[in-house]
């Protein structure tokens, strides 16, 4: 993707979401309430001023020269995969085992590469979290299902 | 007056506020350093911790996380020429040719000068202007309180970095956030698309950790990872002799009314602080041709004033509740975690916590001198982590942090969401501090602007009959038409020119 697609392609993506979310309330108020008494009053001047900023934003970057780095793509989409995995399972799974998971993948894929040392971090990190927030401040964090432990 | 002071002192003096506050400082300098962690994301990640705590120790613990990263920063910039934190760019342009020279002890001991002096006359400009600030603000209605907050959003949005309109666009942004759950006065759903898990509103440190911590990992992650940085050899802070002060002073002193200055501005922040105080320096400094060289002005220039930006930044912060950048916001919403609500009432309600606040802030700007002797040298091998081993533990940190807040795993989603989210628009420029200042602002914001509706019978021009508020309306236009009133002002005298 190009740099000003991609530039051009955000502010376009923001500024159809301003149209989708005024949409969602209306564009005027249906209900005929006093604009204090209105819930959608404040949001529909949000609304309109975002809509006119985003307006303005998408229309400067067609016209700005210059991009923005590159990206390592394939990286940055597993990244961001895994952090949804995460999110997903910490509750499922306890927050070691998903921890210590990740911690692999993330490093391995920032490109570490001796076994020991990843799986050192793996274990040391998580369970020191762990231990410091089950045990010494006793502020639980989800658990696994096998052990109550971590 | 005494009998406040002297609660204010008891709660200061308990083992558990100066342990606080010693384990704080130290944390804060080595956070700090780490480059990439940055102010912001120090104060996010440490905030879970303080949930356990009382009110005072637990806002002197991110008084104390903060203003020991903005310090710790410089460390990171002598030793590797990476700026811990953004605050500490300029430092790196003295700082690191010095210790490139073998004198990475002496910069080091320039900087941490300048940063407790600078740090402790921001402290003394709080104590004086604050309460000032605050009287004046007691008389607000809910009209005169919308004027204030619009001109404080005005603010922060025109001179955050970079693009006005991304600012704006960011700005605008948070305050939507902010409206997503219950309507305050109706409590109809808003923005929630039929989820109940987002009545109650989206989690202002999800969204915090998230556009902060997290789009710093996937940003850091999508460019190429440095490996070991290159390391300059270090034995220790050296102080400079009184001697070596002579003609430096006024420097000193300049940078940190810059700063101060700077500070109390919302939304300038510590770095647009330092980089002017060293444009300043170089200006006018009798050593201005060894700038760039290694030379200790511009040291002292960068960190005097970036230090001195504490103390300003929380003047509209504890006076107004206005938050002076986005680490001050943070600090406003564990208020309201510990039960404190902010606004212009916080000084007036809790004089005891604020007089606590003031005097802390004053003793761990002491503390920087001998903890950051001892933190620079512990921070030093840390500097040599792979980025990899660090970036994972801010990820497990960001998690840990958002799910303690409310136990909520709704919240995870919030965070990673809005961490792609913040990923995506800081690769375009947008600025994230507004998004957060927009965030914290907005119910009070509408808030004031309803009431005001309501006590006026929906009259409008009720806004602009109140002085104070028209004026303040006035100045919130003219701050954000500004830059297009300037340029037509350029265009007519280049065209008389012609």
């Amino acid at each position: 993707m190009t740099s000003i697609l991609e530039r051009a392609g955000v502010a376009l993506a923001l500024f159809l979401a301003a149209v989708a979310l005024m949409a969602s309330i209306g564009w005027s108020d249906a209900g005929g309430l006093p604009p204090a008494f209105s819930p959608e009053f404040f949001p529909r001047i949000i609304l309109m001023v975002l809509l006119c900023l985003t307006a303005v934003g998408f229309v400067l970057e067609c016209f700005k020269s210059g991009g923005t780095s590159a990206v390592e793509l394939a990286r940055t989409g597993v990244l961001a995969v895994a952090l949804i995995v995460f999110a997903w399972s910490m509750t499922r799974f306890g927050f070691f085992l998903t921890a210590a998971a990740f911690s692999v993948l993330v490093l391995t894929m920032l490109g570490l590469r001796k076994p020991l040392a990843i799986a050192l971090y793996a274990v040391a990190v998580p369970g020191a979290i762990v231990g410091l927030f089950n045990h010494v401040l006793i502020m639980p964090l989800p658990t696994s299902p096998f052990s109550y432990l971590f | 007056m005494l009998p406040v002071l002297g609660d204010s002192l008891q709660l200061l003096f308990s083992v558990e506020a100066i342990l606080t506050l010693l384990l704080g400082t130290m944390l804060g300098i080595v956070l700090g350093a780490l480059p990439g962690i940055g102010s912001t994301v120090a104060v996010a990640i440490i905030l879970p911790f303080t949930l356990g705590m009382s009110q005072a120790p637990a806002v002197l613990l991110l008084l104390a996380v903060y203003a020991g990263s903005v310090y710790g920063g410089s460390i990171s910039a002598i030793l590797i020429n990476t700026p811990g934190t953004p605050q500490s760019a300029a430092t790196t342009f003295d700082g690191y040719p010095m210790a490139q020279r073998g004198e990475a002890g002496r910069a080091l001991g320039w900087a941490t000068v300048a940063s407790v002096v600078g740090g402790l006359i921001s402290v003394v400009l709080l104590i004086i202007a604050a309460p000032q600030l605050a009287a004046l603000a007691l008389n607000f209605g809910p009209i005169e309180t919308f004027g204030l907050l619009l001109l404080g959003l005005t603010c922060i949005v025109a001179v955050s970095s970079g693009d006005m309109i991304k600012g704006l666009i960011a700005g605008v942004l948070g305050l939507l956030l902010a409206m997503v759950g219950g309507d305050p006065i109706t409590g109809a759903p808003r923005f929630t698309f039929g989820d109940f898990r987002m009545i109650a509103g989206l989690d202002l440190l999800a969204i915090v950790i998230g556009v902060f911590a997290l789009s710093e990992v996937l940003l850091r992650v999508s460019q190429k990872l440095s490996t070991t940085p290159e390391f300059v050899s270090f034995r220790g802070i050296v102080l400079p002799r009184l001697g070596e002060w002579k003609g430096r002073l006024k420097g000193l002193f300049k940078s940190v009314a810059l700063g101060c200055g700077i500070g109390i501005l919302p939304g300038t922040g510590a770095a647009t602080a330092a980089f002017v105080s060293y444009a300043e320096a170089r200006r006018t400094s009798p050593n201005s041709a060894q700038f760039g060289k290694g030379e200790p002005d511009g040291i002292i220039a960068s960190e005097g004033a970036n230090n001195a930006v504490t103390g300003g930044a929380l003047v509209p912060t504890m006076a107004l509740g206005i938050p002076g950048d986005a680490v001050t916001a943070v600090m406003l919403a564990t208020l309201t975690l510990h039960g404190v609500t902010p606004g212009v009432r916080l000084m007036q309600d809790n004089p005891t916590l604020i007089g606590a606040i003031f005097a802390g802030l004053f003793i761990i700007n002491l503390l920087l001198l001998p903890l950051g002797m001892l933190a620079s040298a512990m921070a030093a091998p840390l500097l040599r982590m792979r980025e990899a081993f660090m970036l994972t533990a801010i990820t497990l940190l960001c998690f840990v942090g958002v799910y303690f807040v409310r136990g909520n795993p709704f919240d995870l989603w919030v965070m990673v969401v809005a961490g792609i989210f913040g990923f995506i628009l800081r690769r375009q420029g947008y600025p994230m501090a507004p998004l957060v200042i927009g965030m914290v602002l907005g119910p009070t914001l509408e808030m004031s602007l309803r009431q005001g509706l309501i006590i006026t019978n929906g009259s409008f021009g009720a806004f602009f009959a109140s002085p104070i508020a028209a004026t303040l309306i006035v100045i919130s236009t003219l701050t954000l038409f500004w830059p297009a009133i300037n340029g037509a002002r350029k265009w007519i005298f280049r065209r008389r020119a012609a």
